[in-house]
């Protein structure tokens, strides 16, 4: 009881100072109640994650600095700052309870929009044996440019050092190899 | 997650200014009462009155007006202790005892006034609501802006309490100049009007008092 008392004492005299303009007694204050804070904020099970503990956290900092005025010096000083944590936790709860109010949770989406085009299966082109033959057919450069960028994923960087030409001449081999497939495989 | 928790402290911390700390509630009382009837005692004298009110000022009338008053004053520490974090609860249920003994009072006047089949016209009296409510006006306004100054930790019992405390000094005030003695025309309008202010204020609570956002300047690069 005695520890508790002068812990309190202490923060109580740390709070006077800051009320007074000190901001190094301020800073001692704000670390030293930080841990209590989080503590707090960890024992409510609504509010479970690291980041939306430390958000609750920092919100009650902010919310002591805006009433530090209203601290009296000659009264403790946990009480007082349990029922500001008290008042956030609560705004917290009620904010949460009304943002799930509006929420459905679901496990797996089955698609992505409704929209008929945006579930078909036509995605890349459909006959992959075209397309190699049509590769085959490229020029050596504009060949090498795609099997580099496109089927490996290099990136620019990665693919002039792999074969030795500029990021400029990669780009331009790629765009003409790209129109030449478009042209052949959309003929058929 | 904006910064990380420590450095808000440091920003925090930097930019602490001093503060001056929050006289008690039953000091900001004082003050309040000061000012309200001093605005009480002006109005009371401005009073648009043809002739002298004849009030019946009898032991009645001063129980009625002292239970009245100090329904104001408990009402008005109990509203500026509830914007202090952690002050005593009991203390919001102060005002309740002299409450119970105003309406009382009130309530046995107009039991007796029933009995006698002395009943005003009630309608002809309703001047008191709007009476009431101008009594009201700067006693109400100081009181917010002196309970803004607090925490919003019961946004909705501190309004409640304020215009309690409001409602109950109007009365005080509006009955030196109202030239009647029927307890149920105050019952009607002036109690009435004390808790539709009262009702109102509860309303809009949480408007009224809110958490400020605290401005916090970019960290000190050090």
């Amino acid at each position: 009881m005695g520890a508790v008392r002068s812990g309190d004492d202490r923060l109580a005299a740390l709070m006077r100072a800051a009320q007074g303009g000190h901001p190094e007694a301020y800073l001692e204050l704000l670390e030293t109640i930080t841990p209590i804070l989080r503590r707090v904020t960890r024992r409510q099970p609504l509010f479970a994650g690291f980041e939306e503990v430390e958000d609750l956290v920092q919100e009650v900092l902010l919310s002591v600095h805006a009433v530090r005025h209203t601290f009296d010096p000659g009264r403790p000083f946990m009480p007082w700052l349990l029922a500001i944590v008290r008042n956030r936790l609560a705004d917290a709860a009620r904010r949460r309870a009304r943002t799930s109010a509006h929420e459905r949770a679901v496990d797996d989406l089955d698609v992505t929009f409704p929209a008929h085009h945006a579930n078909s299966g036509d995605e890349g082109y459909g006959d992959p044996e075209a397309l190699q033959h049509a590769i085959e057919g490229l020029p050596a450069g504009q060949r090498q440019a795609i099997e580099l960028l496109k089927i490996r994923q290099l990136s620019l960087k990665e693919a002039a050092a792999a074969s030795g030409m500029t990021v400029g001449a990669l780009k331009v081999a790629t765009h003409r190899a790209m129109m030449t497939l478009r042209r052949l495989l959309t003929a058929k | 997650m904006a910064r990380p928790t420590a450095d808000l402290i440091r920003q925090l911390a930097a930019n602490s200014a001093a503060v001056q700390p929050l006289p008690r509630p039953w000091l900001r009382t004082a003050a309040w009462l000061a000012v309200c009837l001093l605005y009480l005692v002006l109005l009371d004298v401005a009073w648009p009155n043809e002739a002298p009110p004849h009030i019946r000022i009898d032991g009645r009338f001063l129980i009625e007006q002292i239970a009245a008053l100090a329904t104001g004053v408990a009402a008005a520490i109990a509203a500026f202790a509830s914007v202090i974090p952690g002050s005593p609860r009991r203390l919001t249920l102060a005002p309740f005892l002299p409450l119970s003994l105003w309406l009382l009072v009130l309530g046995q006047s107009c039991a007796r006034d029933w009995s006698a089949s002395v009943l005003p016209p009630m309608l002809s009296h309703w001047g008191c609501f709007p009476a009431t409510v101008l009594a009201g006006l700067v006693p109400a306004m100081a009181m917010l802006v002196m309970l803004r100054r607090g925490a919003p930790i019961a946004p909705r019992l501190t309004t409640a309490l304020a215009g309690l405390a409001v409602a109950s000094l109007a009365n005080v005030g509006i009955r030196f100049v109202h030239p009647f003695d029927a307890s149920l025309i105050v019952l009607a309008w002036h109690v009435v009007a004390m808790f539709g202010v009262t009702g109102l204020a509860t309303i809009f609570g949480n408007r009224l008092f809110t958490w400020r956002d605290v401005p916090v300047p970019a960290a000190d690069s050090r």
